[in-house]
């Protein structure tokens, strides 16, 4: 079950990831995960700034942090 | 494989010639063994050590069960007859034990039980008085439960006896020119499920066309770990920075892990960690293989 984040956490968590070079169009939470889904995946951090996001992210419960390459939900909309 | 003992012994280091010297004595002490034979680098040396000591008096058995990818299978096959020695498959059902099946943190422990249970069961068959594992120094101090069944049941457990660790595995695999001598290890499709949730055999199959997938685009060292219907990609260090410099590489992933069943894929942030769906508070969320 999907739980999106929304006003400041989503605001937080957009702040964190554009420290670290990565543009967050949406956050949601799946039991320990946190996904993100980028605005542009041809405009991704390199590894190192990817993984200091996740230390940043990490803890209070999350225990992945994840981007989002494809979702059946987004095919359903369309 | 074609070395003769002293061809083994002069390409390795002092330390770790004695290691191998004691576990070929202890070998050359044993009418006969079988080598529980998964086909990955630890197992294989095992094996081929075996061979060394025993000639035909050497078997290998590989477990086929859920669990097992075929090319994992058939990796195991080509293997055996790359060392030469002697090699059966033994069938069991993990599915069939509910608490295999329910997937608590001790899910290797019913696992291991039934397998080397099996192992027991033909080594006797073959006239065989010992089983052998693969279990090296490196394994000790992670969650393994896997361990604590192979010690119920007086396993042989020759590189971790002798202290030998993964890196020292992959130097006598070198040494014997074992051809999967740098394959990466590979733990069976249930871990890519996290505790909690039932292991099924539509999990593993799906979980398994997933990882065909990921190496049939040349990756190595990889993960999916199967959030329910949600596909989470960890990929091993230089191989995430290849993916993330690569949009079309991203998509084809998705697409492609899509056509297997999950109804969601992400890229885990971090990449490969070994036992990163083990417990939190125990060591080993990452180590080198």
């Amino acid at each position: 079950m999907r739980h999106f984040l929304t006003g400041a956490p989503l605001d937080e968590v957009r702040r964190l990831a554009m420290e670290h070079g990565l543009d967050v169009v949406e956050a949601w939470r799946h039991g320990v995960m946190l996904v993100l889904r980028p605005r542009d995946l041809g405009a991704l951090p390199d590894r190192d700034a990817l993984r200091e996001l996740a230390d940043a992210l990490g803890g209070d419960g999350v225990r992945y942090v994840t981007l989002s390459l494809w979702d059946l939900a987004d095919e359903c909309d369309e | 494989m074609n070395v003769t003992n002293e061809d083994v012994l002069r390409a390795l280091d002092p330390m770790l010639r004695e290691r191998v010297e004691s576990i070929l004595d202890d070998m050359r002490a044993m009418p006969s063994l079988v080598v529980a034979f998964s086909g990955g680098v630890d197992s294989s040396v095992v094996a081929a050590l075996a061979m060394l000591a025993l000639g035909d008096r050497a078997h290998a058995a590989t477990a086929v069960s859920e669990t097992l990818g075929a090319r994992e299978l058939e990796e195991a096959r080509e293997l055996a007859r790359e060392i030469g020695i002697h090699h059966e498959l033994v069938a069991f059902r993990e599915l069939d034990d509910p608490k295999f099946v329910e997937n608590t943190p001790s899910r290797c422990f019913f696992c291991q039980s039934m397998r080397f249970d099996q192992m027991q069961r033909l080594a006797e068959r073959l006239g065989c008085e010992v089983v052998a594992s693969g279990s090296n120094a490196s394994d000790v101090g992670d969650h393994r439960p896997g361990l604590e069944a192979m010690s119920q049941r007086r396993v042989y457990q020759p590189l971790l006896r002798h202290e030998i660790d993964k890196q020292g595995v992959r130097a006598i695999a070198r040494a014997l020119g074992l051809s999967v001598w740098d394959k990466p290890a590979k733990a069976c499709l249930s871990s890519r499920i996290p505790h909690g949730l039932e292991v099924t055999e539509e999990r593993l199959r799906r979980i398994e066309r997933a990882e065909d997938v990921l190496e049939d685009l040349d990756f190595r060292i990889f993960r999916v770990r199967a959030h329910g219907d949600h596909a989470r990609v960890e990929l091993g260090g230089e191989e995430l920075a290849r993916a993330l410099d690569d949009h079309a590489l991203l998509r084809h992933i998705a697409e492609r892990v899509r056509d297997t069943g999950f109804s969601q894929v992400s890229l885990d942030a971090v990449g490969y960690r070994s036992g990163s769906l083990n417990p939190v508070g125990r060591r080993g969320a990452e180590r080198a293989s």
